[in-house]
């Protein structure tokens, strides 16, 4: 059940919660921001890996953050941890349905139909008034079992919850990809037709895990959206899909630490681009993506050993 | 070894990174610009930007005109501006912020171009005491839905727009009937349409809307609205199309001659002025967010301001460029007063006392803190008709209207927008100047 | 063996594509027990029977019946559920994965409907056994893409077998694979067949092979069922000798 790589990944939540009482305020938000999308990473990973690459993983994130908003406001749901339950259920709800359409489409018609579905998202947030339409709204600050929390307490307590969220997801995750299930998704990008040969329906296994990957990136999003404390429909937008999809690649399909050490850099490099060259960050960003993908074509999760002879 | 040294160094830089401040701040006084420096929005923020260089040299170099001259600096201490990217999402500009005031030792925030970005920032500022002053963003859901202590506005918001313009029309259109408007779909296109058709329902409650047109923000494309706009033949159309899209809608009109039949009000047309000048047709009814620019009273402040600018990057100033030198301004003026004659640094919450609800000159003109508990501004404006003298090849304005701020602002603890559909009662217009 | 039940029955299976018919009229019972082997030049339509009777491709007129229940056009993953398998004649294999990888796979989706598939994989199972049984132990943890092609098409036909079926499929078993090793692997192959009591239904174009190990033949000829019967019978045939034989020699 428990493997040695799993006690590594308690190990590295365990060093990041103890680091939470020495990490400033900023610190705490982009740790936390990278970590979120790490877990939407880790959803990413499990359609690369049975070949799909999904454009519109953003609409998911802002699903998940628009339902703990809502949450709030409308249903007075203030717990954090009620909150992500129902951000996550939201979004995977809607990407089970969603799924029912997509299950059937493979390579540039699953990320464009994927596309669309974020961007018709994107459009009705931007008309509805009642949500604010591009300014968003505010949502308040959460309480965690009945504790308010203020100031940089707060965030600590965010980022902790969030560093817990991560190790668990990551974990649950990590599991799964030792499993028969998670065998299925290779099968299917190295063989489709042999699946089903097999007696496994390839459709249900790609059903699945977008549902699965659905709800990962609603949790993400209701974590930024509790964190930042305002959601706005610029979460659904497609170039924050094209940010979860640059992770993805840069990650690589090999397993949970690509997934997450990639989104890891890519938002310290932006954070560094930002502040060394407030003008030219995007130049910066793109290029180290572009020098790191040249680098390791096969992602960052290439790096870690392999203990099978493969070609 | 080599790896102990490896680690040696990376414990070192983690350390250098976690000290909050630094030793950078002890004489400047850091002020942090947050403007859109790339995407779509750069265009129209970048005078801004100029505006905001050049007054932190003049206030540097003790170069500005009366009534600031005589002391450089900010209550003596010399200004350094530096400048962040308002880009990359709320979560991104969230902890950025916190980078400012955490990290990078930042004194002042100015700037904020986007609503969304000053609704998100706000309680965080006042979490962190950071003071900051918004130029220009626009909503004036900040001081309406919250009140601050460490955050403040040295702009009118767009309420002030709708007002005039509809207190314009009446006066100089009273013939006008039916009214149709063209907004881009978002939040700036939504409010600045509700609140217009608010006020000109309180001032003219004889017209009807006859034609609504919400194409996509940054569409680009407006054939199908502006034939259907034509088919309908409204007296007057509202767009708050602004930067590309205002010149795109600028251009695809006038080759309709949709102007020769609907009067236009178009209360970001300033903001297009210089890039496209000529090609604006006659007769276009905008204002300024206060009485900017072509609007602007004769000052020395004014003349000063408009002959750097113009020297140094070819054209007028818009109003975002007098947005950002009137908070510079207002942080001068408050600076000065708390750091009293001694020149000591003064106390942010002095700073902050000084700042609410003191009136300063900007080059547009006088601004009083007067909303918000002393944290939002109101400002007169003008209203006026686009005109281009050919001859001189440049931009004016015709028929100038010119609104006090307690005509067209709403009143302390009014919302905006209950106040433009109350008929803006409480508002006090004897002062309305016609040229 | 004849009275023993119909295992799978084409009953008038026409296929057509477009202005090409690839098959004419195909009717054909395999009883249980049998092992049938499926002769006929190329481009006589064998393949696209297999196809058929595995639900990969929709018959344009005619029935499939398994076990007397009409499966026509169900689709290969629900054959697979009634007791179906194949193997190709281009090996299909997942070419990043080792064979070892292969075969649990194939066990753990045979077990599916006793364990579930978010178990553990298994390990040291029958796949261990079936590696053994075909001799892959050596390679084993190798890639399959780096593996030489008799042992790619033992790999297929054992992943086929590791979803003990109760009729097996295999196209041209032998094809790509050179003579001296055609004989040794038909017998591991037999080997694990007869192990497990297995219906088979095999495509090949090597008569030895054919006449070694079957107890019924089909001759296709441009789609249609030019023969149907025993070893002895069919080989003998006139038809069957000129336009499926004669050519073959003719290629050999």
């Amino acid at each position: 059940m428990f493997r040695r790589a799993d006690l590594r990944l308690a190990a590295a939540g365990a060093v990041l919660l103890a680091a939470t009482s020495l990490m400033p305020g900023w610190l705490l938000v982009l740790a936390a921001t990278a970590l979120a999308k790490g877990i939407v990473a880790l959803g990413l990973l499990l359609l690369m890996r049975a070949g799909l690459v999904p454009f519109g993983q953003a609409m998911f994130y802002c699903l998940g953050g628009y339902a703990a908003g809502l949450g709030s406001l409308w249903l007075g749901i203030r717990d954090v941890l009620l909150l992500l339950l129902l951000a996550g259920l939201a979004a995977g709800a809607a990407g089970w349905v969603v799924g029912l359409l997509i299950r059937r489409y493979r390579g540039i018609f699953f990320a464009m139909l994927s596309m669309a579905f974020s961007m018709i998202l994107y459009g009705v947030l931007l008309k509805s008034q009642d949500l604010g339409s591009s300014d968003g709204f505010s949502v308040p600050r959460p309480t965690l079992l009945g504790l308010t929390m203020t100031g940089t307490p707060a965030l600590r307590i965010l980022f902790a919850v969030t560093v817990l969220l991560t190790v668990l997801l990551a974990w649950g995750v990590s599991a799964y990809l030792r499993t028969a299930m998670g065998q299925i998704g290779p099968a299917i990008r190295q063989n489709e037709v042999r699946v089903s040969y097999l007696g496994y329906e390839p459709d249900r296994l790609i059903h699945r895990e977008y549902a699965a990957s659905g709800l990962l990136a609603g949790v993400a999003g209701a974590l930024v959206a509790m964190l930042v404390g305002q959601v706005d429909p610029g979460m659904g937008f497609w170039m924050t899909s094209g940010e979860f999809v640059f992770i993805a690649i840069l990650a690589g399909t090999g397993g949970i630490w690509g997934s997450l050490g990639a989104a890891f850099i890519l938002e310290a490099v932006h954070a560094i681009a930002f502040d060394v060259a407030p003008t030219y960050w995007r130049l910066i960003l793109g290029g180290t993506l572009l020098v790191m993908i040249l680098r390791f074509p096969a992602g960052l999760s290439s790096l870690a050993p392999r203990r099978v002879r493969r070609a | 070894m080599r790896r102990l040294s490896k680690i040696t160094l990376a414990a070192a830089a983690l350390a250098a990174c976690l000290q909050a401040g630094g030793a950078l701040a002890q004489e400047k006084l850091r002020i942090a610009v947050v403007t859109p420096l790339t995407g779509p929005l750069a265009s129209v923020n970048v005078p801004g930007q100029n505006a905001a260089r050049i007054l932190a040299e003049a206030i540097n170099a003790g170069t500005l005109p009366a009534p600031y001259s005589g002391r450089r600096g900010m209550g003596g201490a010399e200004v350094e501006l530096f400048f962040l990217d308002e880009n990359g999402g709320n979560a991104k500009q969230v902890s950025e912020f916190r980078g400012l005031a955490e990290r990078r030792g930042a004194d002042v925030v100015m700037g904020f171009g986007s609503a969304a970005t000053c609704l998100a920032v706000a309680p965080v500022a006042e979490e962190l005491k950071v003071l900051t002053v918004m130029s220009t963003c626009a909503t004036p859901r900040i001081f309406e839905d919250a009140s601050y202590e460490y955050v403040f506005r040295t702009t009118a918001h767009t309420t002030m727009d709708s007002a005039a313009l509809a207190l314009y029309v009446r006066q100089r259109l009273p013939e006008v009937r039916t009214v149709g408007h063209i907004n881009p779909n978002f939040a700036l296109g939504q409010d600045s349409w509700r609140d217009f058709a608010a006020a000109m329902k309180s001032a003219m409650p004889a017209t009807r809307v006859v034609a609504e047109q919400w194409p996509t923000m940054g569409s680009g494309q407006y054939t199908a609205e502006i034939s259907a706009l034509a088919a309908r033949r409204p007296d007057l159309i509202h767009t708050s199309l602004t930067g590309t899209d205002m010149e795109a809608f600028m251009t695809q009109m006038s080759a309709r001659g949709l102007q020769e039949q609907s009067r236009i009000v178009a209360p970001l047309l300033e903001l297009a002025i210089n890039r496209m000048g000529r090609q604006i047709p006659e007769g276009i009814i905008f204002t300024a967010r206060g009485t900017n620019g072509l609007f602007a009273p004769p000052s020395a402040l004014n003349t000063w301001f408009t002959d750097i600018y113009r020297g140094r990057h070819n054209e007028m100033p818009v109003f975002t460029a007098y947005q950002y030198a009137a908070t510079l301004l207002a942080l001068k003026a408050a600076y000065d007063k708390a750091a009293g004659p001694a020149g000591a640094r003064p106390a942010t919450r002095d700073v902050i006392a000084a700042l609410r609800s003191s009136t300063f000159e900007a080059p547009g003109g006088t601004i009083r803190m007067a909303l918000g508990n002393g944290h939002q501004a109101i400002q007169d404006t003008a209203v006026g008709e686009f005109g281009f003298d050919r001859r001189a090849n440049v931009t004016t304005v015709r028929n100038v209207t010119v609104f006090p701020a307690a005509c067209v602002n709403p009143p302390a603890g009014a919302r905006s927008e209950a106040w433009l559909r109350d008929g803006m009662p409480g508002a006090d217009c004897s002062g309305i100047v016609n040229r | 063996m004849a009275d023993a039940p119909a295992l799978l029955e084409a009953q008038g299976l026409v296929m057509r594509f477009g202005a090409f018919t690839a098959l004419r009229g195909i009717s054909a019972t395999i009883r249980g027990g049998e092992v049938v082997g499926l002769i006929g030049t190329n481009g006589a339509g064998k393949t696209t029977f297999l196809n058929m009777v595995t639900g990969y491709l929709r018959p344009t007129e005619g029935r499939v019946l398994l076990e007397g229940r009409d499966v026509t056009g169900t689709g290969p993953r629900e054959m697979v559920g009634r007791g179906l398998a194949r193997s190709f004649q281009v090996p299909q294999l997942f070419p990043e994965m080792t064979a070892r990888e292969h075969l649990v796979l194939a066990e753990a989706l045979a077990d599916q409907g006793q364990r579930s598939l978010l178990g553990p994989l298994p390990e040291g199972g029958r796949a261990e056994a079936m590696l053994a049984r075909f001799g892959l132990a050596a390679i084993a943890d190798t890639a399959v893409s780096l593996v030489p092609q008799g042992q790619r098409k033992l790999i297929d036909i054992a992943m086929a077998l590791m979803l003990r079926p109760r009729l097996l499929l295999l196209d041209e078993p032998t094809s790509g694979v050179s003579s001296a090793e055609k004989g040794p692997l038909m017998q591991t192959v037999f080997e694990a067949i007869r192990a497990g009591g297995v219906t088979v239904l095999f495509v090949e174009h090597d008569m030895e092979i054919v006449e070694r190990y079957v107890t019924r033949i089909l001759a296709f000829r441009d789609g249609e069922l030019l023969a149907d019967g025993t070893p002895e019978a069919v080989l003998r045939d006139r038809e069957v000798a000129r336009s499926v034989l004669r050519r073959k020699e003719v290629a050999t």
